[in-house]
């Protein structure tokens, strides 16, 4: 983000420009408007500056970039016209390379009047910026820097020991207190700038306390410079310092004008502050300045953006920006960027800028014909099944945080020997509670049963559809991830009313209702296996198993286990929990399997059997007896006093029809006394008298 | 004597049938009942003590018994017909068994499958990739090289420095798609994307995206132009307006922020879109050669355009959220009024 004042924008641009207008082509340019605020006469506003265009953070960058609309030349920094001699500098200055320091300048000016007031309008302007006031001096180097965007460093002559500077990487760690007052902890690698004795400077950051302009200053070195972008970046990313000078340093400052800005800040203290430039000034320069030369061909140009520019009109947009154009032919431009543009690198980035002029409105929209192979994904196409079966069910779907308590396993009693033990936490987690990365949806969704209770949402049915992760050398992420669903639902099935007598609770048999309901529409086959997770009630925990392969778990949740799960406690019913892995299932498609003429005939048995006889087994006892018994269910269970202490009744349903012929009483008569007789032998099955 | 009494049957029953089809109300059906039972049938049987022979005195009394069980099951039929429909008009409609009802799919995946619907339709394919990530795919191959300034838009967390990362949007799953398939490409990347950000009413540390890729030979940002304004025609109407910005992401080149009029006012400039009546629902560009080249592909054939969505945001003006946290929040007692 960038705030520039109108009224200073006006220096360059003149009075002529509506504000409005002026905000249209800025926006339309994509330095995107955020807001403005009216400062007395004057208007302060900030847009957004991204990281590819440093340039645009002075007045100077603005008025260039809008020039191209309103036929202005702006005006560049003067030439300085002082005499470079680096080995008569009064100060010897050593830059370690030119890979930390692109550019190092210095002037010196003499006998400043340390009375000397900074003069309104720099402090009005400043002030509505937002820039703290600080003496004549620092107050000019600061209103240069916003005015032409070279941050610029000033220091107290007289206290630079030993008449030198050292521009380099620190070799040693150290604590040094700053101009904001705080001590900071120096690294080896931080580019310093240091006298004989002590360091005076966190380049590109922030000075020392030691060496800087007061108001008993007379002689001052001013200093513009151009350090490594990434040194800067991580050293002030590390201590927390982000100044306005690092913020340009770090995104990329333009080295080209360096010297000629630190001499109209020189000129400009002068005025206001007196005394006399040096006429011998230092200028260290990379080799590496040279503006970059490009090649553009139109051809790609207008294979990029599907236009039909001739050369003639992307020559003239260019150079709208400042870019010359030399030696074009029909199809190829060879251009040199103005120096202030550090990101254009590439032919690319000059084909953005004809497209920027020309204005991405004003390209026509050409719909593209092309012929891809259409995949669908699988995994997705069967979430989408399950959620539509889920919200058919009544059930309804909640996102959560992929993070969860870093001590949920130990709270869960999660061993780690479980399969669904997981120490995968993030390094920087926002806290404690969003730590873990999950292995399992039950807590998410237990957290969001009980969040809804909090807040008067009772019977509820919830699920979710999301990733679980584990360790796993073999990726390439050393994670694996699995897409996962699970439902959880607590409270009442049914509610009192309309034809309902009581309140009905969800049981475990409603858990096991909903998971063979959605297996069976998938056509999975799948057993259930007992299992021991201690945050399960005792006896209630099974594994889902497809093809002996484990893929999820049912459950009632155990009540001491989740209780130090915030608003869990407030939830009084049975919570019954399942999950399973989306690609543990597959989808199988059924065909129509038995149909007759011939009526059915619907029987009920009320039979009496052992608890640890399982009906599943029971029924296919009762199927395997004849052809004609086509469908066996269990229609309720119960127990009552007159049992047996390990007995209880189940009540079957069973659905006879005949293929051939309509049934008589004799045939089922005869099919019933076979199947009791054999429940009888086999489970010691009777019927309830 | 009895031709007289049969011909005066035939004559009441037709006479009867027409009135029949005038009944209008259950009065009118009582009236003409007692007409047909009380007058005419009672008539008849006056009329059958002037018959002599024994033989057809017995045909005769047949007859009309037959006649009158006839009239009294019309009347019957149409009685019943009648307070039937009295007992429904006792019905109160105005209300219902509300234990009927629906759950409902979470309001992301609702907006989430209206867009990815037009997108399929259009011929995308659904790819999906890892959450957890590898830097290279996540920033280096994006050209977003390590220290670079962009990665400051992007705060990221790690599961093991400084390589294993929660990804910070699905470009790392075009990459990944890249480097898997040659051109022509033509994929949407949606899933769940982190970001440092504490928890507050404007901030979540995970967000929902979709990002779409189609690359292949000459691939103009004429082409994205048009794709992205008839996505977002599709998926919020013909009315809409759209403008395409420059910006700036290190992936593409040239990069354009795509703006929609706002849905809420209709541009005229409300809250919802902070009185500018545009609402910025799109990035998107031309897939940086840099990108291309770090995938194998040759540049000087093939072009391409990338663009992504956030959803949360979208989601919180398509169903008027306040707030962005909210949608992990999961109060069943919203999600229920958007059914």
């Amino acid at each position: 983000m960038f705030k520039f004042s109108y009224n200073w924008l006006k220096d360059y641009i003149g009075n002529k420009i509506n504000f409005k207008e002026l905000l249209n082509v800025l926006n339309s340019q994509g330095f995107e408007f955020q807001g403005s605020q009216n400062i007395n006469d004057d208007i302060v506003t900030a847009i957004e500056v991204k990281a590819n265009r440093p340039d645009m953070l002075s007045h100077m960058g603005i008025a260039r970039e809008i020039q191209a609309f309103y036929k202005k030349d702006i005006s560049k920094p003067k030439k300085s016209t002082l005499l470079i001699q680096n080995e008569k500098f009064p100060i010897k200055i050593n830059v370690e390379n030119e890979n930390i320091c692109k550019r190092f300048c210095g002037i010196i000016i003499n006998n400043i009047n340390n009375n000397a007031k900074t003069p309104e309008y720099i402090k009005t302007r400043l002030s509505a910026l937002g820039i703290n006031l600080v003496n004549p001096v620092v107050d000019i180097t600061n209103y240069v820097m916003i005015d032409m965007g070279q941050p610029l460093h000033s220091y107290d002559l007289d206290k630079i020991s030993g008449k030198v500077l050292n521009i380099k990487k620190s070799d040693k760690e150290f604590d040094l207190t700053t101009l904001d007052g705080t001590k900071s902890k120096i690294e080896k690698n931080d580019i310093i700038i240091c006298d004989e004795k002590e360091t005076l400077c966190v380049a590109g950051i922030i000075g020392a306390e030691t060496s800087s302009v007061q108001k008993y200053t007379t002689n001052v070195l001013l200093e513009a410079a151009v350090f490594d972008e990434v040194s800067v970046r991580l050293t002030s990313r590390r201590l927390k310092i982000s100044t306005p000078s690092s913020f340009r340093f770090e995104r990329g400052v333009n080295a080209n004008y360096s010297l000629d800005i630190l001499n109209k800040c020189a000129e400009m203290i002068t005025e206001i502050c007196g005394g006399e430039i040096l006429n011998c000034a230092f200028d260290y320069k990379s080799q590496k300045l040279e503006p970059e030369r490009l090649n553009l061909s139109v051809k790609n140009c207008n294979r990029l953006l599907g236009t039909n520019f001739d050369v003639k009109t992307i020559v003239s947009y260019l150079e709208k920006y400042d870019f010359k154009c030399e030696n074009y032919s029909e199809n190829n431009i060879n251009v040199i960027g103005p120096s202030y543009r550090l990101d254009v690198k590439k032919e690319v980035d000059l084909i953005e800028e004809v497209a920027r002029i020309h204005g991405y409105d004003n390209i026509e929209s050409v719909m593209p014909t092309i012929m891809t192979s259409y995949n669908k994904n699988e995994i997705w196409s069967k979430i989408d099944m399950l959620r539509n079966i889920m919200v058919g069910f009544g059930f309804f779907e909640t996102i959560n945080y992929s993070f969860i308590p870093s001590d949920i396993m130990n709270i869960l009693g999660i061993e780690k020997t479980e399969d669904i033990y997981s120490e995968l936490v993030l390094q920087n987690p926002i806290a404690r509670d969003y730590a873990l990365m999950r292995p399992t949806l039950a807590y998410s969704l237990l957290n969001c049963l009980a969040y809804n209770y909090s807040i008067g949402n009772q019977n509820l049915k919830l699920f979710e559809c999301g990733r679980v992760y584990f360790k796993d050398e073999t990726k390439d992420t050393n994670c694996r991830e699995i897409d996962t669903f699970a439902f959880i639902c607590s409270g009442n099935r049914e509610s009192k009313g309309w034809g309902i007598n009581k309140d009905i609770k969800f049981t475990f048999y409603d858990l096991l209702g909903y998971l063979n309901t959605i297996m069976n529409n998938f056509g999975q086959k799948f057993d259930l296996k007992q299992n021991n997770y201690k945050f399960l009630e005792e006896g209630s925990g099974f594994d889902i198993l497809v093809n002996n392969q484990k893929i999820g778990y049912v459950g009632e949740l155990n009540k001491s286990k989740i209780g130090k799960i915030t608003n869990a406690k407030l939830i009084k019913d049975k919570i019954f929990y399942c999950e399973f892995y989306v690609n543990g299932i597959s989808k199988t498609v059924k065909q129509i399997e038995f149909e007759s003429k011939f009526p059915p005939v619907k029987r009920q048995y009320n039979l009496v059997q052992k608890i640890d006889t399982s009906s599943n087994d029971v029924i296919k006892t009762i199927k395997s007896q004849s052809d004609i018994i086509r469908e066996v269910y269990v229609k309720d269970i119960y127990v009552d006093k007159t049992f047996n202490e390990n007995e209880y009744a189940v009540l079957y349903e069973i659905n006879y029809c005949s293929k051939t012929s309509t049934l008589t009483l004799e045939t089922i008569g005869k099919i019933e006394n076979n199947f009791l007789d054999e429940i009888n032998k086999k489970y010691g099955i009777s019927l309830k008298k | 004597m009895i031709e007289n009494l049969n011909q005066k049957i035939v004559n009441q029953k037709k006479e009867l049938l027409d009135d029949l089809n005038s009944i209008s109300s259950l009065n009118d059906a009582i009236n003409l009942k007692n007409k047909y039972l009380k007058k005419y049938v009672k008539s008849l049987y006056n009329d059958l003590k002037n018959i002599v022979f024994p033989e057809e005195k017995k045909s005769a009394g047949k007859h009309i018994n037959n006649f009158k069980i006839f009239i009294e099951e019309r009347f019957a039929e149409i009685e019943n017909k009648f307070k039937e429909q009295k007992a429904s008009l006792k019905y109160d409609v105005s209300i219902f068994n509300g234990n009927i009802k629906l759950g409902s799919a979470h309001p992301l995946m609702k907006l989430y499958k209206k867009i990815e619907e037009v997108c399929i339709n259009m011929g995308f394919s659904v790819v999906q990739g890892p959450e957890i990530e590898i830097d290279k795919y996540n920033f280096e191959m994006l050209n977003i090289p390590a220290h670079h300034p962009a990665r400051d838009m992007q705060d990221t967390f790690y599961v093991s420095h400084p390589n294993i990362i929660l990804r910070s949007h699905t470009s790392s799953v075009q990459i990944r798609t890249m480097q898997k398939q040659k051109p022509p490409i033509q994929i949407i990347s949606p899933g769940t994307v982190y970001r440092v950000d504490d928890i507050d009413p404007q901030h979540t540390p995970m967000f929902y995206q979709i990002e779409g890729l189609m690359i292949a030979e000459n691939i103009s940002f004429s082409n994205l132009k048009a794709v992205l304004i008839k996505l977002l025609k599709e998926v919020f109407g013909e009315k809409i307006q759209v403008r395409f910005r420059p910006t700036y992401y290190p992936y593409t080149e040239p990069s354009a922020a795509i703006d929609m009029s706002c849905t809420s006012c209709g541009g005229k400039g409300c809250r919802i879109c902070g009185n500018s009546g545009w609402i910025t629902v799109l990035g998107s560009g031309m897939v940086h050669p840099n990108v291309l080249e770090g995938v194998g592909y040759d540049i000087s054939k093939y072009t391409g355009f990338a663009f992504g969505l956030g959803l949360n945001r979208l989601a919180l003006l398509y169903y008027g959220l306040d707030e962005i946290r909210k949608l992990y929040e999961n109060n069943i007692d919203l999600w229920n009024q958007l059914n």
